[in-house]
């Protein structure tokens, strides 16, 4: 081949677009492919004849209703209480904040399936039967979504107020402005500046959250409008618990196809409406609400409905007002109500809420009794999985009884060959860091270098967020299968970076945009390579996103449960998230080891927790020491 | 850079896995002696068995089938995870085994058996059992019942009279399907029609329902939607009575808990709830591995306490066996069928679930069931 033939080749990647093509070749391997691979191979299962009445099915549209409103309230309290426990940590003394921030990286390195059972197990304790009535039900999964989101919004938060100058809090200090005043005025508005594509995606992981749902009420107690011919909702079915429980198990493929191709285009359409909502394009609102439509929900929404159409019809005009009256109507005569009023509920809280310091007297006390229910709950929790990790027995003592201090179950581990266990969610974690670093980082500085491949970026982050989940898993599995990668760590590396992929991209793509475009220009004259730009130059710039995005998608890989059960066939390679499952993770068990649960939960917890603390150093850099 | 490079691909290349010549998966009790079983046919054959024991079987199973694999040579099943697999798996060759299909006992070859051929090796079962704790009924000065005078209204006795005392007398997962299939085999109508389908809507699961309704509303039964705490109120001497798998026996004994076992009072029936290989690929190693682990079993039994599902003769090394067996014959097979573990399964938990907590009434409630169960 000449030069002539490969220069437009060469030319491609001298100018750095070839830094994007492994993550476009890996999103197009773990997201279109499979994604694809699953719609033309079920298509065939579509019933037209049945395809309205499961599309109109009530269980499916309570469902739809019910993440939506878990979505939103989960979201809202995350980041009301986060921001101001945040700001509150960051008036902190020194060693008050090393405490917290130990606390608040503990429990973010504890994955979900060991902290939530233990989060069942002593709310059990205290609340008694947690399923007892469905607003119960559905408050109990309410809490321990904002309880397992707090530290990551906390830590977000904390972030973002290194972005506040010095010299402003020194000048808002010295004016006399009170706690209140300097909350609303300068960190509330930072937050909103900074959170847009944040917040939407925790909304969409929260619509789509299986986890909680499924270790802490299993989706109890079903409710009379969710128990149609095609499926079951209780209180609690989240919309992923929803697919889990009646598309995964569903033997009739029309249901469960039709079923999970709803999801699919609700979770696009709520996407797409936020996205319109945030950047404010009038045309793309008309669609999403238009769109909005087709997906009804149950009639108590007609409310929300009204709030929304005067809300938009003040804020956004006449042109929107217009849009929700259409919308409205179409609800009207469907009987029923589309997602968008809550969708609107939660942009508005989140980005339309008064950044005036209005009620300012009530400010003082809710950062006060959030952050100290925040550590009294998770201090509880602590204690619980130390006492039962050092004692004799088995099942979980009484949170005041007293019990003789023992290794026991340490031993346990031991011979059971839990440290191999370890060892592979090491390696699984690492692995999805490294991969994730090798692949994100490159992808998001090309797509910042040339606007053409900022679209696909965007495009496919965004898709990758949307389109995957459990609808990808069996295709995934079949594709490595068929390429010889089955039963490796490759696939769990993969699917942990994919996870991470949205969420790293936005993260360091927002901060190369932030940067100044001096610095690359003086070492493309000097002759660097666009590779040697990135490593030598951006990435020391980079460290502390560099290191956010390792140390997520380490944690993603260290907790996976899914994809190594789905994956690995081998105990060779099975992580900690297999074994203590095993132990006690699994609801139905005739008799969980507690003890060992515990003690296996700590240990992993305290390696993850190690590996993540040179974090704290980056989020309390310029702490004011007031 | 290089170097992260290098190692990672190490990496890559030293988790490659080598697989094993027979892979077994399975689930629930006796991890210890199925590797046991397996490295005693390894050191006799020279081939390599790997054991793979998996917390979630049925995800990990529902996953692969509907990736069309990969399998193992061997899986241990129960019943309901059955129809999921009975198009990909082997049916068993008695002329590969050493023993003989007149050594099963009759109940596994109906629980495993289609058209006649027999689709799994049945190893063992569990079954359904009252356990009282002694301790609630001494502190509450009532006399055990005993089994002679053991009956339907004897529970409800014991049940008024505890309740009176302060005691919770009877708990379990209220909603579970795995309790009420026993219950309405005997006190509602049968499980199946005439046509072989499953049947919830009928006016005798009515007047159970709304027994059941009854006992809730005046505090003789209560809800413990999960196992655990369940089993921790019983040891606690919180709940007097509790019906489940007599899985939980092993564990009991180990902890030196003061407990007495009774049968279902007649007419409610017990769930039989048996375990059996499946093969996914016959070869002449995984059927000697098979062969091994079934002469083995009673040693499985005998540490677990299980019902051998073999004739053996060490039937005296297994603790409680005359009781299981007794309770067997008041016993019903869980079906083997996707209508059952897709339909009914589900249907029941809802229904329950809208009787006892939504004030649903329980003909609508049954009703919706079975238009659940007739769609699947």
């Amino acid at each position: 081949m000449t030069k002539s033939a490969l220069f437009p080749f060469l030319r491609f990647f001298n100018r750095g677009k070839g830094l994007f093509v492994p993550f476009f070749l890996v999103s197009l391997f773990l997201t279109v492919l499979p994604l694809f691979w699953w719609l033309f191979s079920n298509v065939h299962q579509l019933d037209f004849s049945r395809v309205p009445s499961i599309w109109n099915d009530p269980a499916l549209h309570l469902s739809k209703s019910l993440s939506l409103l878990y979505s939103c309230i989960t979201l809202c309290l995350s980041f009301v209480l986060g921001s101001r426990i945040a700001y509150l940590l960051f008036h902190f003394r020194k060693p008050f904040q090393l405490g917290m921030s130990v606390l608040l990286l503990f429990f973010w390195a504890l994955p979900p399936f060991i902290s939530l059972p233990i989060f069942r197990l002593v709310a059990a304790e205290l609340f008694s039967n947690l399923v007892a009535s469905p607003w119960k039900s559905f408050a109990t999964i309410c809490c321990a979504r904002v309880w397992l989101d707090l530290p990551l919004v906390i830590l977000f938060c904390l972030s973002v107020f290194q972005k506040i100058p010095r010299s402003l809090l020194d000048s808002a200090k010295m004016d006399g402005v009170t706690r209140a005043q300097e909350f609303f005025l300068l960190f509330q508005p930072t937050i909103v500046r900074s959170s847009g594509l944040f917040l939407i995606l925790f909304f969409l992981n929260n619509i789509r959250d299986v986890t909680v749902p499924w270790l802490m009420t299993n989706g109890r107690p079903t409710l009379a409008g969710g128990f149609s011919p095609y499926a079951i909702t209780g209180s609690s079915t989240t919309l992923g618990f929803f697919l889990k429980q009646n598309a995964v198990f569903q033997p009739n493929e029309t249901i469960a196809f039709t079923h999970v191709l709803f999801v699919t285009l609700l979770l696009l359409q709520v996407f797409l409406t936020l996205i319109a909502l945030e950047k404010k394009r009038k045309g793309w609102q008309l669609v999403g609400v238009v769109s909005g439509a087709l997906f009804f929900g149950n009639a108590w929404g007609f409310l929300l409905a009204g709030v929304y159409a005067l809300a938009c019809w003040k804020q956004e005009g006449f042109f929107l007002g217009m849009a929700i009256s259409l919308e409205v109507l179409l609800a009207l005569v469907f009987q029923t109500i589309s997602p968008l009023p809550f969708l609107f509920l939660a942009w508005f809280v989140l980005f339309r809420f008064p950044a005036k310091p209005r009620g300012t007297r009530f400010f003082a006390i809710p950062p006060w009794v959030s952050g100290t229910l925040w550590i009294a709950w998770s201090a509880v929790l602590l204690w619980t999985i130390l006492k039962t990790a050092l004692s004799q027995i088995d099942i979980v003592p009484s949170l005041f009884g007293v019990s003789p201090l023992s290794l026991v179950h340490f031993s346990t581990l031991w011979e059971d060959g839990f440290f191999t266990n370890l060892r592979n969610s090491f390696w699984i974690g690492s692995g999805a860091g490294i991969i994730s670093l090798l692949l994100i980082p490159p992808a998001a500085w090309a797509a910042r270098m040339h606007r053409s491949l900022e679209k696909w970026g965007k495009g496919i982050a965004l898709f990758t967020l949307v389109l995957t989940g459990m609808n990808t898993l069996v295709p995934l599995l079949v594709l490595f299968r068929e390429v010889g990668l089955g039963n490796t760590f490759l696939p769990v590396w993969l699917t942990a970076c994919n996870r991470t992929a949205p969420f790293g991209f936005f993260l360091v793509f927002a901060v190369l945009q932030g940067m100044d475009p001096g610095l690359e220009e003086s070492a493309r004259v000097e002759g660097a390579t666009p590779w040697q730009i990135l490593v030598k130059v951006l990435a020391p710039i980079l460290r502390l996103p560099l290191l956010i995005l390792f140390l997520n998608s380490f944690l993603n890989g260290w907790s996976s449960f899914l994809s190594p059960l789905v994956f690995l066939h081998s105990p060779r390679l099975f992580p900690v998230s297999l074994r203590l499952y095993d132990y006690a993770g699994n609801s139905t068990l005739a008799y969980p080891q507690w003890g060992a649960f515990c003690a296996g939960a700590l240990v992993s917890a305290a390696v993850a927790c190690t590996l993540a603390f040179p974090l704290q150093k980056w989020v309390f850099r310029t702490q004011p020491n007031l | 850079m290089k170097k992260v490079v290098l190692l990672f691909a190490l990496v890559c290349l030293g988790t490659a896995n080598v697989l094993a010549s027979i892979t077994v998966w399975v689930s629930w009790e006796g991890e210890d002696w199925f590797r046991q079983v397996a490295g005693e046919f390894s050191a006799q054959t020279g081939e390599n068995v790997e054991i793979v024991h998996f917390p979630a079987m049925e995800e990990k199973l529902a996953m692969t089938v509907q990736a069309g694999g990969p399998f193992p040579d061997v899986c241990l099943v129960k019943t309901d995870l059955f129809p999921l697999l009975d198009t990909l798996i082997s049916p068993i060759f008695f002329d590969q085994l050493s023993i003989s299909p007149s050594e099963i006992q009759e109940l596994g070859t109906q629980a495993f058996s289609q058209e006649e051929a027999l689709m799994a090796l049945p190893l063992y079962a569990d079954v359904q059992v009252l356990y009282l704790n002694r301790a609630v009924f001494q502190q509450a000065g009532i006399p055990l019942p005993q089994l002679e005078d053991w009956d339907l209204q004897t529970l409800q006795n014991t049940m008024e009279a505890l309740e009176a005392q302060g005691t919770t007398p009877l708990a379990w997962g209220l909603n579970s399907a795995y309790i009420f299939m026993g219950l309405q085999d005997g006190l509602g109508s049968p499980l199946l029609d005439p046509e072989g389908n499953f049947q919830v809507d009928t006016p005798e699961n009515v007047v159970l329902t709304k027994m059941l309704l009854d006992w809730f509303e005046r505090g003789w039964i209560a809800d413990y939607p999960q196992r655990p705490p369940l089993v921790k109120a019983f040891q606690e001497g919180k709940v007097a009575m509790m019906p489940q798998g007599s899985f939980l026996l092993q564990t009991f004994q180990k902890k030196g808990l003061d407990f007495a076992l009774l049968p279902f009072p007649s007419p409610w029936r017990t769930v039989i709830d048996p375990k059996a290989f499946v093969v996914f690929h016959p070869s002449p190693n995984a059927w000697k591995l098979l062969d091994l682990m079934e002469r083995r079993s009673h040693a499985l039994c005998a540490q677990t306490i299980k019902i051998p599902m073999w004739k053996t003769e060490k039937a005296e090394e297994i603790p409680y066996l005359p009781f299981l067996l007794a309770s067997l014959q008041n016993g019903v097979l869980q079906p083997q069928s996707a209508q059952f573990s897709n339909g009914y399964w589900p249907a029941i938990r809802g229904a329950l679930e809208l009787i006892l907590y939504e004030k649903q009434t329980p003909e609508i409630a049954l009703s919706i069931a079975q238009q659940y169960i007739d769609h699947q």
